[in-house]
């Protein structure tokens, strides 16, 4: 008897924090809890220009966290999209000094891009695990950034550069204004396309896909593709904001685009997720590390703090997609 | 016979009145089934007719609704697993559950290895190596202790699962289907070994498909139907012909709603059809309007041959003809831009994607029309999914409905309707009525009346002879990769085509015509 009831406790405990974290419920509160704390005891927080320091922030967030959603709905991740984004960032950069600006940005993001195919078409075609093709590119790419540069940024842009990373439309900075535009262009391929219906379909269940007649390694480089060439356009972006190449460039970044997509319920199994969790993801994040900066919190501390927060993200996607 | 005369007042294992309900089907009804030690009890039965719910119940898979079970006179309580292996109850099961980098010993003594100088965590190889050569000395199995899983053959990894089943003293032994992967003589050395068992007392469960074999170390004999006692027999006295007519039972009737159709030209001609070693040389051609029946034992290689075709799996030589022009199949497109569909029996794996809306599910496969320049036209796509839901009657809240919540039967509706809008012409079907609850099954007979009504083939791959004689209206029996005799559905008879699947009944390539013209 007394095993019964403490398995209903446990039970219901189960279904609480299931409750609880299910949907997206959880998400807006958090936002709010943060912004209250935040702007409670900082005067600086709820500036003006904080809020378009967080935009920005957010801007570089959302470009590689929406690049890293299309490899996870189907099933796969992407590591290495820090190492791509230093290789752009050189590449990208020592063309604009030959070539001009323009023409070095359009090739750093077809670089990106070149980089996501050839994952993509590595875990397709000899069906290996996308952790290790990822994590051994993220290497390749970065080893390929330091070796052309010797370690050393690449200084001397054109001034007309930094206007993508610096500048305003409006009240709202370039970076904004991109992210935007990518987040549309992403929900039409997510939800209004043959691509987006396939790559869920492929997601939630690789075999029955396959029998339907969709080309699923096809479908699968793409997806890879288009994170690359999102991580390539986030790269262009933060370079041109430092107005340097830097081989050293985004070393965090795979880190934090799976937490915001996780966070935003995206299922790491594949298959399920919406583009406004993913958006939502992206705030929450930008939100807290803002937050934590103005109340300047130790940036080691910073790191612990973030990681702790993906992990429980998975933890809770856990729940969320646990099959009974 | 001869061990169990001193044992015979004394029952190793009576179960009584065991009934089990699964969502829908009535998987056992009052079942009685009892065991002696030293007894080899065979127990078959067609295609569920129970025998392996049995068996798991009584190895603690399942829990029965009703029913006792009792070992060695004592009522027993069987709630999970572990505690049919506490009362000395091991299964061996078809599919291995062995680690093939471990050692034999390894792998028999996995999950209580024996601690080095009882320091726990640290294992002691060596005294497992020597338990393990202790008990294949005691078994008499020519296996080493040292040998690596992976190094095995087949049957040597069959006397591994037995002899691990056998290291926990075990009372009952149950083999499901134990000589389905094994040769003659990898049989006749598992069958050396019953026999030693018996001699020890242990009472053996025999689950086969194999009467021939089977008949040879059975004592006593168990036929289930529909999940009913239906008699129990000293094996001597019984022929395999009158095992057969208890396990097929009484005579079909409007369970399947076969229509008459007219028959149209060939669509789909296979010439020599090969992959080694799954099926040889498959001939066969398949008209608008009829349905044909692939008929076969698990590994007789039916479903194999439509995944081939299918361009699911591939084949290694044969060529395929669909509506006289030959077509060159090498993956899932290819098939279904010929107007071929296939139709999974695992649904869940490989037909339906169950996160998505049945909408969604519904143009997975025909969505290129339903969109322009890759953009998808939504309301094209709805009023699409909208007419294929409503012709086949699709029972759902809403067309945004996500399949998960749908019946078996209303899923496999879903598969069809998605088929049928990508224009499919033949249709293979793989087990459909696999799981599915009686009510929803003639209702996917109606929809293949209604396929070749309207001028589809259809290939029906079934375990089910009752559904492939009431529907199809020609059978191809299969037996170890071949097709090795057809008939007329209308006038076979289910002994006749059970042992043709049982292989009993061989016919050579040239006798077919025969059959052929009736």
């Amino acid at each position: 008897m007394g095993k019964n009831t403490g398995k209903n406790s446990s039970g219901i405990l189960l279904n609480l924090t299931k409750n609880l974290f299910t949907g997206m419920g959880f998400i807006p509160l958090l936002i709010l809890l943060l912004v209250v704390i935040t702007a409670l005891n900082q005067k600086n927080f709820a500036t003006f220009s904080n809020l378009q320091n967080i935009s920005r922030q957010f801007s570089l967030l959302a470009l590689i966290a929406v690049g890293q959603m299309f490899p996870i709905l189907i099933a796969g991740l992407d590591l290495s999209q820090g190492g791509v984004m230093g290789a752009v960032s050189v590449l990208s950069t020592l063309a604009m000094l030959e070539y001009g600006v323009i023409p070095g940005c359009i090739l750093g993001i077809f670089i990106g891009g070149m980089f996501g195919l050839v994952n993509g078409t590595l875990i397709a075609l000899f069906n290996i695990s996308p952790f290790v093709v990822t994590l051994g590119m993220m290497s390749f790419a970065r080893g390929l950034a330091l070796m052309i540069t010797n370690g050393q940024s690449i200084y001397g842009l054109p001034d007309s550069f930094s206007y993508l990373g610096t500048e305003y439309i409006g009240p709202f900075p370039v970076p904004f204004i991109i992210a935007s535009l990518i987040f549309f262009i992403s929900y039409v391929i997510l939800h209004r396309t043959r691509f987006g219906r396939y790559i869920y379909a492929t997601g939630g269940n690789q075999t029955a896909a396959r029998i339907s007649g969709i080309n699923v390694k096809l479908i699968k480089s793409c997806a890879y593709m288009y994170c690359g060439l999102l991580t390539g356009l986030a790269s262009v972006v933060i370079s041109s904001r430092v107005n340097s190449g830097q081989p050293n460039l985004g070393t965090g970044a795979p880190l934090e685009a799976i937490a915001a997509v996780v966070i935003g319920g995206v299922s790491l199994f594949g298959g399920e997720g919406k583009l406004r969790g993913v958006f939502l993801g992206v705030v929450v994040l930008s939100l807290i590390s803002n937050s934590l900066n103005i109340l300047n919190v130790n940036s080691y501390l910073q790191m612990m703090i973030m990681a702790m927060v993906i992990i429980l993200a998975v933890i809770v996607d856990r729940f969320r997609y646990a099959k009974d | 016979m001869m061990g169990n005369q001193n044992h015979k007042r004394h029952l190793l294992l009576r179960m009584q009145n065991i009934t089990k309900r699964f969502p829908g089907v009535l998987a056992l009804s009052g079942v009685y089934f009892d065991l002696y030690p030293g007894e080899v009890h065979l127990l078959i039965g067609e295609n569920g007719a129970g025998k392996s719910t049995l068996i798991k119940i009584l190895s603690g898979v399942y829990r029965p609704d009703e029913g006792d079970i009792f070992v060695e006179g004592k009522r027993v309580n069987i709630q999970k697993p572990h505690q049919a292996k506490e009362l000395g109850i091991s299964t061996i099961y078809q599919e291995f559950a062995l680690i093939p980098h471990l050692t034999v010993a390894q792998n028999i003594f996995l999950g209580r290895e024996i601690s080095a100088n009882g320091i726990p965590f640290l294992i002691d190889n060596s005294s497992i190596d020597d338990s393990c050569q202790i008990l294949m000395e005691r078994l008499k199995l020519p296996l080493r202790p040292r040998e690596y899983v992976r190094n095995l053959n087949t049957a040597e990894k069959q006397l591994v699962e037995i002899a691990r089943a056998l290291s926990t003293k075990s009372k009952i032994l149950i083999m499901d289907e134990p000589t389905s992967t094994l040769t003659s003589r990898e049989i006749d050395r598992l069958f050396d070994m019953v026999i030693q068992l018996k001699e020890q007392g242990v009472g053996i469960i025999n689950i086969s498909h194999r009467l021939e074999e089977a008949k040879r170390i059975g004592d006593r004999v168990t036929v289930l139907r529909d999940g009913k006692h239906i008699d129990t027999l000293a094996v001597k006295k019984t022929g395999i012909d009158h095992l057969i007519s208890l396990m097929v039972g009484e005579e079909i009737s409007d369970r399947f709603p076969k229509e008459k159709t007219e028959e149209g030209p060939e669509v789909l001609k296979v010439r020599n059809l090969t992959k080694h070693p799954f099926f040889q040389d498959i001939t066969f051609s398949l008209h608008q309007g009829e349905i044909v029946g692939l008929a076969g034992l698990l590994g007789s290689g039916k479903e194999k041959i439509l995944r081939a075709i299918c361009g699911i799996e591939r084949f290694s030589t044969g060529s395929i003809t669909v509506g006289g022009e030959p077509a060159k199949i090498s993956s899932c497109q290819d098939a279904i831009n010929c107007g071929i569909s296939y139709l999974p029996s695992d649904r869940k794996e490989e037909g339906i994607i169950l996160r998505m809306t049945v909408r969604q599910n519904v143009t997975l496969s025909s969505l290129k029309n339903h969109c322009r320049l890759g953009i998808l036209r939504s309301k094209k796509e709805t009023k699409v999914a909208h007419e294929f839901a409503e012709r086949l009657q699709i029972r759902m809240p809403s067309i945004r409905t996500l399949v998960e919540y749908l019946s078996g039967g209303n899923q496999q509706k879903v598969i069809i309707a998605r088929s049928l809008c990508c224009r499919s012409r033949i249709f293979f079907f793989d087990e459909p009525t696999q799981g599915i609850d009686v009510g929803a099954k003639v209702e996917i007979y109606h929809l293949l009346n209604e396929l070749v009504r309207q001028g589809a083939a259809v290939l029906l791959a079934s375990s089910e002879l009752p559904e492939l004689m009431g529907m199809c209206d020609r059978i191809f029996a299969m037996y170890h990769g071949e097709i090795i005799g057809e008939y007329n559905a209308q006038e076979v008879s289910q002994e006749e085509l059970l042992r043709a699947i049982f292989g009993k009944e061989k016919h050579s390539r040239d006798e077919m015509p025969v059959h052929m013209h009736h």
